[in-house]
């Protein structure tokens, strides 16, 4: 469960970080 | 006179002097309420995280740790410094937008309500008064510990130490402070790591003697100490997940964050101070977090528990670095309480007396500064005198603001259909079914299980608000024209190089998230599989 919870730290903020640019792309369109 | 009461005297001169200094190019109530809207990204991102970290990360939750509840407050903090990201761009950049002085006015602009302008400054200001007179004591208990002085003595210091800057300067001089504050609590955070490693016996055998602690079994487990909170890993990790939510919706939309967004010199600031915001939040708090484990190892006997980052600093580590260490956690308290009286000030003479504003801007100006003077006599006798019917608002803290503000301001940003009526019962229902569970829990000293969360309740009923308000009045016109205002980008904004200068940011933060997960993996899971 460590390396789990481990792993999913970083997997958490590489999903933030795609929808950061994600947003900042939707942003250029409005 | 000791090192360390030195150590934190030239520190308070130096944060009054450079306040006042930075308050002399202040000439009108937009100076003063939002610096003028051109601060750049490092005066962003120092505020926010200034802001946000106070005497609790640096005491409070340091004790938990050392407590036995490590997992659980780092399950918090990596989903706290998220938030960061999911506030920016979903609110942050629109309220900047807005082009208004405070988070209460946007609220008022965006449904053309005066009531709703006024029922969001009524609950920052019951909010924010609470976290402040939390860090007040914060600081002035930790100035106590430091210079032996009478308790009552360091509540004044403290408040002066804020309040002449504050009250002069605004939010240009809390945005210069609360920089070079940050500064230091991050230098603090991170120099006394090593020394700390070092007498715990080097990082691998302190991680491994915490794996095996028999006497705070569970220290660093997953589990986290079965006698500290819930009786069960299951329950403790529901619950740090719960909390990291609930403070991840406190980074996302409470004023004493978003209010920095209004003050950022373009949307790109906002949105590039959000990812450093969410990296230097993380930095500073893992940092803290694996020091207080260690220092565990290195003496497990601190009592109270919230003292053992003041007893490492006095103990540990060469007197230099012990006396960044206080300075630094002192001034997370300093520069969290002038963000917050400042906050106060600004929304009671803004929203509440919005009235008495004139077309004299020196006038404005003036009635300005008396308000925030006269908020901080108020909060200096609260602290002071320290009543025992006013200390119960300390139990708050950011969950009624999550619970009251949440799903109202995300909904004003994203919902065509939102209507004033919405606005206003999402608000306050959201409020009171935070407050009126919390005090009851705390009145009665009955536990409340874990899916009876006031934030939850208070979320729900705020749900509850949004659809009866939406019943009762439907969006008017003015509602969806000020919806689609919101989303036109201004012609200032668009620039190619800038564009992709913004974006860029995200390989950046992709990059930490990866190192985040191996330092994890490497430093902590796998040592600590191997001693166990």
């Amino acid at each position: 469960m460590e390396l789990t919870l481990s792993i999913a730290f970083g997997a958490w903020f590489v999903a933030s970080a795609l929808f950061y640019g994600h947003m900042v792309k939707k942003g250029r369109d409005e | 006179m000791n090192a360390y009461l030195i150590g934190v005297i030239i520190a308070l001169i130096l944060f009054i002097v450079v306040g006042v200094l930075a308050g002399r190019r202040v000439k009108t109530t937009s100076d003063y309420y939002v610096a003028g809207r051109k601060a750049p990204v490092i005066l962003i991102v120092g505020s926010l995280i200034a802001s946000f970290l106070s005497t609790g990360a640096f005491l409070g939750d340091t004790g938990e740790v050392y407590s036995g509840f490590f997992m659980g407050i780092v399950i918090v903090g990596i989903l706290q410094a998220s938030g960061y990201v999911y506030g920016a761009n979903l609110f942050g950049k629109y309220i900047r937008r807005a082009e208004v002085n405070t988070v209460p006015e946007y609220f008022g602009k965006r449904f053309s309500s005066k009531r709703l302008r006024m029922l969001s400054s009524v609950t920052l200001m019951f909010a924010v008064t609470a976290y402040m007179l939390s860090a007040m004591q914060g600081i002035s208990t930790l100035m106590t510990s430091i210079t032996g002085l009478d308790y009552k003595v360091c509540v004044i210091i403290a408040w002066l130490s804020f309040t002449i800057f504050t009250v002069y300067s605004g939010s240009r001089g809390v945005l210069i402070t609360d920089t070079i504050m940050f500064l230091i609590f991050l230098a603090a955070a991170l120099i006394g790591i090593p020394y700390v490693v070092h007498a715990a016996g080097g990082w691998n055998e302190a991680i491994t003697s915490l794996a095996q602690s028999t006497s705070r079994p569970g220290i660093i487990a997953w589990t986290n100490n079965l006698d500290y909170l819930y009786p069960t890993g299951g329950q403790n990790l529901i619950w740090a997940i719960v909390y990291g939510v609930v403070w991840a919706v406190v980074v996302m939309v409470s004023p004493w964050q978003t209010s920095r967004y209004l003050m950022a010199k373009d949307e790109h600031t906002v949105q590039r101070s959000a990812i450093w915001s969410s990296m230097g939040v993380a930095t500073v708090t893992m940092a803290l977090y694996f020091t207080s484990a260690f220092i565990y190892k290195i003496n497990p006997n601190i009592d109270p528990a919230s003292t053992n980052l003041i007893w490492a600093a006095m103990n540990v580590m060469p007197m230099l670095v012990g006396v960044v260490l206080l300075t630094g956690i002192l001034s997370a308290g300093v520069s969290s309480a002038s963000t917050f009286l400042s906050l106060i000030g600004s929304s009671l003479t803004n929203d509440i007396l919005a009235s008495r504003q004139t077309d004299d801007v020196k006038k404005n100006l003036r009635i300005s500064r008396i308000g925030m003077a006269l908020v901080s006599l108020v909060v200096l006798a609260l602290a002071f005198f320290n009543p025992p019917q006013i200390f119960w608002i300390m139990y708050f803290g950011g969950t009624v603001i999550a619970s009251a503000w949440g799903v109202v301001a995300l909904s004003s940003v994203w919902s065509k259909n939102m209507s004033e009526s919405a606005a206003f019962w999402g608000m306050l229902l959201g409020f009171l079914g935070c407050v009126i569970p919390k005090t009851y829990s705390a009145l009665s000293g009955v536990t409340l299980p874990i899916y009876l969360d006031p934030f939850f309740i208070g979320i729900v009923m705020s749900l509850v608000g949004i659809f009866i308000g939406g019943k009762t009045k439907a969006a008017t016109a003015a509602d969806m024209a000020q919806y689609q205002a919101l989303h036109v980008r201004p012609a200032s904004e668009k620039d190619a190089e800038k564009d992709k200068k913004t974006f860029n940011l995200m390989y950046v933060y992709l990059a930490f998230g990866v190192a985040l997960g191996l330092f994890f993996v490497l430093c902590y899971a796998l040592p600590y599989m191997r001693a166990i």
